[in-house]
């Protein structure tokens, strides 16, 4: 029995300096909003970013979560509260986008009115608004860790302890670099951190937990570009792929690779129909499933569009490897040889590579990874940089492709041969997907870290420009 | 309480108590009881029996313990000024470890303050145990007159100066950090007018080192402001010193090297990785080598020093070639195995000519000194198997490893240097022996050669011989003299007798002369006195078991005991100390061997004579040797002192042939 009373004993909180106090880490991305309790492995309220509005006649109606914005209602249209910068851009739906995540998730809905959450009638908002003031808040009992991006600043950085102590009333509040998380969450506290996510690859570099600002490089080649050259490539091949997204089709009967689909769509009745951006949604799910199975990095040596030591182009070379089929929502299939495989990915590294059109333009090299890597270095001091090298940490969603990381590996070994680089990404899909909200976790939950958070009380006394003056 | 419906759904029991539902009778006739259902299942085919359990939810656990209740209880951090309470959940009863309990007054907005609403008292919370950890950076202090008179630093303002010194406090001295963070930007200044705005400083961009270099300055003078050097304790006044002995220009320097050495091409580093690893090679050769070497030493200290019987099986020459023959396959499988690694370690660490070039060098140095330095293998069929394809050794190499081109067949078959060496030292005798040894230890050569190469141990050979010969010389020598004495004496006595004298002496004469022979040799040996004392006690040891020499030893006692008596009066004190250290038994040997060696003492002279000029030449090279020798750190006798010796000895000796 000696076993079932060590199950029930909490592991000595100096063996990892845990101390947990029920706070809670909140980390928005462009894909999605990550929302959990510190001290958990992965966070318990994940949705996307985007929201759902149907057009009501008081203005509108949000819809959060994947429960409610993947059905095609009358009208509705998607937008996301983050801008393709990575950073806050709507901070009102923002606000209520993490209240919904973590209200619908973590905490107990409290006993009150409904109407704290943001999702009721927008008559009886109006009607309880004195109401909610009286009663208690959603997050009185837990300190929020935020994260932020590393070139997030000036008033944004205000906006979220704003919103925590004003709206939630949290009794404690700290805003943290993702970065700096996603270097925490692989255990190091001086890393190279590239963060590979929806809207923006990042690369910054941390120092002691702390980044190095001048050092924060970051570019649009992610995983939403990778979407847009998936696009490019369907509409410029021979006949065109059709892209088609699931909500769309009724029923759909088997073909061949390559012939067209045979599938009943779905028909909307005159102004039922959803918004452009809804469908612009809806397909992106599919690319996203493009993504995971069938899109790979090519695994080198060289680039997709060098030589190899035969003399042969690397192109043919990739021609030789294996593809490999996809099928769409409405039944159409084909096998996509290797090179398309390689393709859609290889801009990351090799802009000549990129496809582009009149509207998406080629990238440009400075761009890429490996230029964004060498920028970032170039800013820091020259005693860190091997440091750094030898830390380079790859997260993110968009760092999932096949052989990203040997291939980023190769890149950086060419452009720093005199150097030890080594990468260390998880092998855990999870824990690179949601790197920086790990960080988050592990930083909240120390003992140490108490002593950090802003408390309520200096909010109140300095206001929302202490942030600037703590979160470094 | 879970609603009825839900039970319904979950197709539960109600909660209510339940009529007593009738037992569920077990179907009869199934068999032997204590049998598993699923192997009566098996026997009686057939419809399995079914068994109709209601459903329930599952029972609660019996524990052995009784649960202890956790509570969310708030709690303080000394670290934090502003009263901050946090609440973590703890073992109810729990002793909250380290930190005092802390009392905490909640300030009215305080969110404790919010959660207690009731209690406006001050609350007492346990402090977190984590408070210990904040530990901050020092921040130099100082006032504005002290920053005018002493700590003005050239191309920095005050403002900025305080921005610096705020900066370095923030981050903790993280001086990567601070660089980073760094921008500073000057106050616009009103009075300044419109053209002048023009000229106004540009912020200046700062280097890490300019940062540095104006905080460790300040830093240091404010610390001596603060507490003048002499009253500064010792962990102070190393910090001051590291402080002030910061350079900045060097720092900049050195940082330019290292940017180089980032920015160094794939070549570069994969040479200076090809020759560390060279270099550690080398020197974990070095550590096997010496590692050899010493082993062997040990082995050859430890065959003397066993008993006799051990010792004996080697005394034969069948017994020295087994033990060689042992010795050397030991040898020949170490070195097997090396080969293997070289192999290896050659095919792992590519081509080059410099590399095989070592690599050839590193094989052949193993097979020559693969038993502690001084085996020879001196067939070449040897060295040939050893190498395979071999690079010509020059004339120089050949000379350093020993190697030799016998044009003969070598009929000794594998012979090894320190076997040579310690042959060259024995003579017929132990006495002999021993002599040699006292003429060695004269001539400060030590027994085992320090450096035993091919030329030296030949040399060394040749200087024995010449040691042995001087020896015969001197034995004859010191023969020749005894009998002129005697003759000399008979003469007097014959002088005697004619003038009358008594008769009975003359029986006595033979042994007395005997004796005197055996003093005249001691007072000669007086140059050498110190060795006799060594040479002594070598005797003693070697003697106990010369049963030959025991017994005429003893013989001679008793004859010279009552004589040596009467003679003392004829001798100086110091003879007669010589006299009575020096064992008689050796002196009886030595006789022995002056009779038996009589017959061809003309002979041998001439040798002797010719020796010496050769043990000059022999010196005369040895030197060289030595000279070469002590270049590789040992320290043999310089070549001028045992030129002088070996020319004194030999003076003596002919001076006594004169004689
Ligand atoms: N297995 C996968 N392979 C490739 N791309 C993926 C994979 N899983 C997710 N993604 C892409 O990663 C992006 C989301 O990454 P994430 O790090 O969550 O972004 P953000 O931090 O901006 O919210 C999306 O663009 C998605 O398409
Ligand atoms: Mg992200």
């Amino acid at each position: 029995m000696a076993t079932g009373q060590a199950s029930t004993k909490p592991p000595d909180a100096t063996e990892y300096g845990g101390d947990e106090i029920s706070a809670l880490v909140l980390d928005p991305g462009y894909a999605t909003t990550r929302a959990g309790f510190a001290g958990e492995d992965v966070p318990k309220s994940v949705l996307p970013s985007h929201y759902g509005i149907i057009p009501t006649i008081s203005g509108g109606k949000q819809l959060f979560g994947d429960n409610s914005i993947h059905t095609p209602l009358p009208g509705i249209s998607i937008s996301n509260y983050m801008s393709r910068e990575g950073t806050v851009e709507d901070w009102e739906t923002a606000a209520n986008l993490w209240e919904y995540a973590i209200t619908s998730r973590l905490t107990n809905a409290k006993p009150g009115p409904l109407a704290t959450n943001g999702l009721n009638d927008v008559e009886n908002q109006e009607m309880e608004m004195e109401g909610i003031e009286a009663q208690e808040k959603p997050l009185r009992d837990n300190p929020l860790l935020m994260t932020e991006t590393g070139w997030n600043a000036g008033r944004d950085r205000e906006r979220g302890i704003e919103i925590a102590m004003e709206n939630w009333g949290c009794p404690a509040y700290w805003l943290a670099r993702n970065g700096v998380l996603a270097s925490f969450a692989s255990g190091k506290s001086s890393a190279l951190v590239v963060d590979i996510g929806a809207s923006t690859i990042s690369v910054t570099p941390v120092h002691d937990g702390l980044i190095l600002k001048k050092g924060v490089m970051r570019s649009p080649l992610a995983g939403n570009f990778v979407s847009q050259q998936l696009r490019l490539m369907f509409s410029q091949s021979q006949p065109p792929i059709p892209l088609t997204p699931h909500y769309l089709i009724v029923s759909k009967t088997p073909v061949d690779a390559g012939t067209p689909s045979q599938a009943t769509l779905r028909s909307f009745a005159p102004n039922t129909e959803p918004d452009p951006s809804f469908r612009h949604f809806q397909e992106e799910r599919v690319l996203t499933e493009f993504k995971e199975s069938v899109v790979t990095v090519w695994p080198g040596p060289g680039r997709l569009s060098g030589h190899n030591q035969q003399g042969g182009t690397n192109m043919d070379i990739a021609r030789q490897h294996p593809g490999k089929p996809f099928e769409m929502p409405d039944g159409w299939n084909q096998m996509f040889p290797a090179l398309d495989r390689y393709r859609p990915i290889e801009a990351l590294f090799d802009p000549k590579m990129a496809l582009s059109d009149a509207s998406n333009p080629a990238p440009h090299q400075s761009q890429t990874i490996g230029a964004l890597i060498q920028s970032s270095l170039a800013q820091v001091d020259v005693d860190i940089r091997p440091a750094l090298l030898s830390a380079v940490v790859v997260t993110g969603g968009s760092s999932l492709y096949q052989g990203l990381t040997d291939r980023l590996s190769q890149e950086l070994q060419v452009m720093y041969p005199g150097t030890r680089v080594r990468i260390s990404a998880s092998g855990n899909a999870v824990e690179r997907k949601f790197g920086s909200w790990i960080g988050g976790s592990i930083l909240a939950s120390l003992g140490t870290f108490h002593q950090m958070w802003i408390s309520r009380k200096e909010y109140e006394e300095q206001g929302a420009g202490i942030v600037e003056k703590r979160c470094k | 309480m879970m609603g009825s419906d839900a039970r319904d759904v979950m197709g539960l029991p109600s909660a209510a108590p339940k009529p007593a539902t009738p037992k569920v009778q077990k179907p009869k006739g199934r068999g032997p009881t204590g049998m598993i259902r699923e192997v009566l299942d098996l026997k009686y085919e057939g419809a399995p029996p079914i068994s109709i359990v209601a459903p329930k939810f599952k029972d609660k656990p019996k524990l052995p313990f009784k649960p202890r209740q956790w509570e969310e209880t708030p709690f303080a951090n000394s670290a934090r000024k502003d009263g901050l309470i946090l609440r973590h959940w703890r073992r109810k009863g729990d002793v909250v470890n380290g930190g005092a309990a802390m009392p905490v007054t909640p300030a009215d907005s305080n969110a404790a303050s919010e959660m207690e609403t009731d209690e406006k008292a001050p609350i007492a919370v346990p402090d977190a145990p984590w408070a210990k950890y904040n530990v901050k950076v020092e921040r130099p202090q100082y006032t504005d007159e002290q920053y005018e008179t002493h700590l003005k630093g050239e191309g920095w303002s005050k403002e900025e100066t305080d921005y610096l010194v705020d900066l370095a406090t923030e981050f903790d001295l993280r001086w990567i950090v601070i660089s980073d963070r760094y921008d500073y930007k000057p106050p616009i200044q009103p009075n300044i007018s419109e053209d002048s705005m023009a000229i106004t400083p540009h912020p200046k961009t700062r280097t890490l080192e300019d940062l540095k270099t104006r905080y460790y300055d300040l830093a240091a003078k404010t610390m001596v402001l603060h507490n003048p050097l002499s009253s500064m304790s010792a962990a102070e006044f190393s910090a001051h010193e590291k402080m002030t002995k910061f350079d900045g220009a060097q720092e900049t320097k050195r940082k330019k090297y290292v940017e180089l050495l980032f920015a160094r091409p794939k070549e570069e580093k994969e040479e200076e990785e090809y020759y560390l690893r060279e270099l550690s090679r080398i020197v974990a050769n070095q550590e096997k080598l010496s590692q050899d070497r010493k082993a062997l030493y040990e082995r050859l200290d430890a065959a003397p020093s066993s008993t006799r019987d051990s010792m004996a099986m080697y005394t034969t020459s069948q017994g020295l070639t087994q033990l060689m023959q042992t010795l050397f396959t030991q040898n020949k499988n170490k070195e097997l195995e090396r080969k293997g690694e070289k192999r290896r370690s050659l095919l792992e660490s590519g081509e080059g000519s410099s590399h095989n070039q070592y690599g050839l060098d590193r094989s052949q140095r193993q097979s020559l000194s693969g038993v502690g330095g001084n085996a020879r293998l001196s067939t070449s069929a040897d060295l040939h198997s050893a190498g395979g394809a071999r690079r010509p050794l020059t004339q120089q190499e050949e000379r350093k490893y020993g190697v030799s081109h016998p044009t003969e067949r070598l009929t000794g078959g594998i012979q090894f240097r320190h076997e040579r060496i310690t042959k060259a030292g024995q003579a017929k005798s132990a006495v002999q022996t021993s002599r040699i040894g006292a003429a060695l230890t004269e001539l400060k050569i030590p027994p085992r050669l320090i450096m035993p190469t091919a030329r030296v141990v030949t040399e060394y050979e040749r200087l024995i011989e010449g040691i042995k010969g001087l020896l015969e010389v001197r034995k004859v020598s010191e023969k020749l003299d005894g009998e002129i004495r005697v003759l000399l004496a008979q003469k007097e006595l014959m002088e005697k007798k004619e003038r009358g004298e008594d008769i009975k002496e003359e029986e006595g004469t033979g042994e007395e002369t005997r004796n005197q022979e055996d003093e005249e040799e001691e007072a000669e040996k007086e140059g050498t006195q110190n060795d006799e004392s060594k040479v002594e006690e070598d005797n003693e040891d070697d003697n106990e078991d010369d049963d030959e020499d025991r017994e005429e030893k003893d013989e001679e006692r008793e004859e010279s005991d009552d004589e040596a008596n009467q003679n003392d009066s004829d001798n100086n004190a110091s003879e007669e100390d010589a006299d009575g250290e020096v064992d008689e038994s050796a002196m009886a040997a030595e006789m022995q061997e002056l009779q038996e060696d009589e017959e061809g003492e003309a002979q041998e002279q001439m040798d002797g004579d010719g020796e010496d000029e050769d043990m000059e030449d022999a010196n005369g090279e040895r030197a060289n040797e030595n000279d070469e020798a002590s270049s590789r750190g040992s320290a043999p006798p310089t070549a001028k002192r045992s030129a002088s010796v070996v020319s004194h000895v030999s003076n003596r000796s002919l001076k006594r042939q004169k004689r």
